[in-house]
C-alpha cells in the first residue's frame, strides 16, 4: 500500500508566496489603524490585501494544484469543495447567531486562516480513501 | 469499477513505478486504480488501453486478465 502524498505539490515557491501574503496581511492590518476611516490610503490598502490574496489563490496555489496528476488534483478540487461549502455555511450561519446576540467574528482575519486548515485537513481525510 | 490492470502489469513485469513513468502519473495513482479505489478519467483510461494494446472496455469493467493482442493467448 503506498501513501498519497498530496501536498507535495506545495514546493518552496508556493510557501514562500503564501507567508508573504500572511506577512503582508498582519502588516497592513496593523497599518490601516493609524489611517483615518474612510480614507483613500485606508481604501488603498484594503485593496491591496484584497489583491495579495487572490494572487496567492490563483496563482502559487492553482499553479501547484494543475502541476499534479489527475488524482491529486481530484483529490485537491474535493476538498476544496466540500471546504467551500462548509465555509459558506459556517459564516451564514454565524451571521444568523450574531443578529441574536453572539459575538461579532470578523471573518476578513478567520475566513482564510480557517479555509486553509480546513482545506488541508479534507485533503488527508480524502487522500486516505485512496492509500 | 472492476479492471484488469493488476494483472497486465504483472504480466508485462512491469512494477506500479514503470507503470506510473509510462503513464505520466503518480504511482500512488496506478495503486489507487489497481486496489480499484479510483476510476481514472476517459484520457488516462485511453492511454492505459493504448498501453496495452486493448480496448479500454476490455480492462475496464471486467476482472478478467487478457494478455494484449499479438501475444498468442
Amino acid at each position: 500500500m503506498s501513501p498519497v502524498r498530496p501536498f507535495r505539490c506545495f514546493d518552496s515557491r508556493a510557501i514562500v508566496a503564501a507567508l508573504g501574503v500572511a506577512a503582508w496581511l498582519i502588516a497592513s492590518a496593523w497599518l490601516s489603524h493609524l489611517l483615518a476611516p474612510d480614507s483613500t490610503a485606508r481604501v488603498l490598502l484594503a485593496l491591496g490585501q484584497a489583491g495579495a490574496l487572490a494572487a496567492l489563490v490563483f496563482v502559487p496555489l492553482r499553479r501547484s494544484i494543475t502541476r499534479l496528476d489527475e488524482l491529486g488534483r481530484h483529490i485537491h478540487y474535493q476538498a476544496l469543495a466540500v471546504t467551500a461549502a462548509l465555509l459558506v455555511t459556517a459564516i451564514t450561519a454565524w451571521a444568523f447567531l450574531e443578529r441574536a446576540g453572539l459575538p461579532h467574528i470578523d471573518w476578513s482575519i478567520y475566513a482564510a486562516p480557517a479555509f486553509t486548515v480546513a482545506w488541508a485537513i479534507g485533503v488527508v481525510l480524502i487522500a486516505r480513501r485512496y492509500e | 469499477m472492476k479492471n484488469s490492470v493488476r494483472g497486465l502489469r504483472a504480466a508485462k513485469n512491469w512494477s506500479q513505478g514503470d507503470l506510473a513513468e509510462k503513464l505520466g502519473v503518480s504511482r500512488q495513482t496506478v495503486n489507487a486504480i489497481e486496489t480499484e479505489k479510483y476510476d481514472p478519467s476517459l484520457p488516462l483510461a485511453l492511454k492505459i488501453a493504448r498501453l496495452f494494446s486493448l480496448r479500454v472496455e476490455e480492462i475496464f469493467g471486467s476482472t478478467e486478465v487478457r494478455a494484449p493482442k499479438g501475444r498468442g493467448q
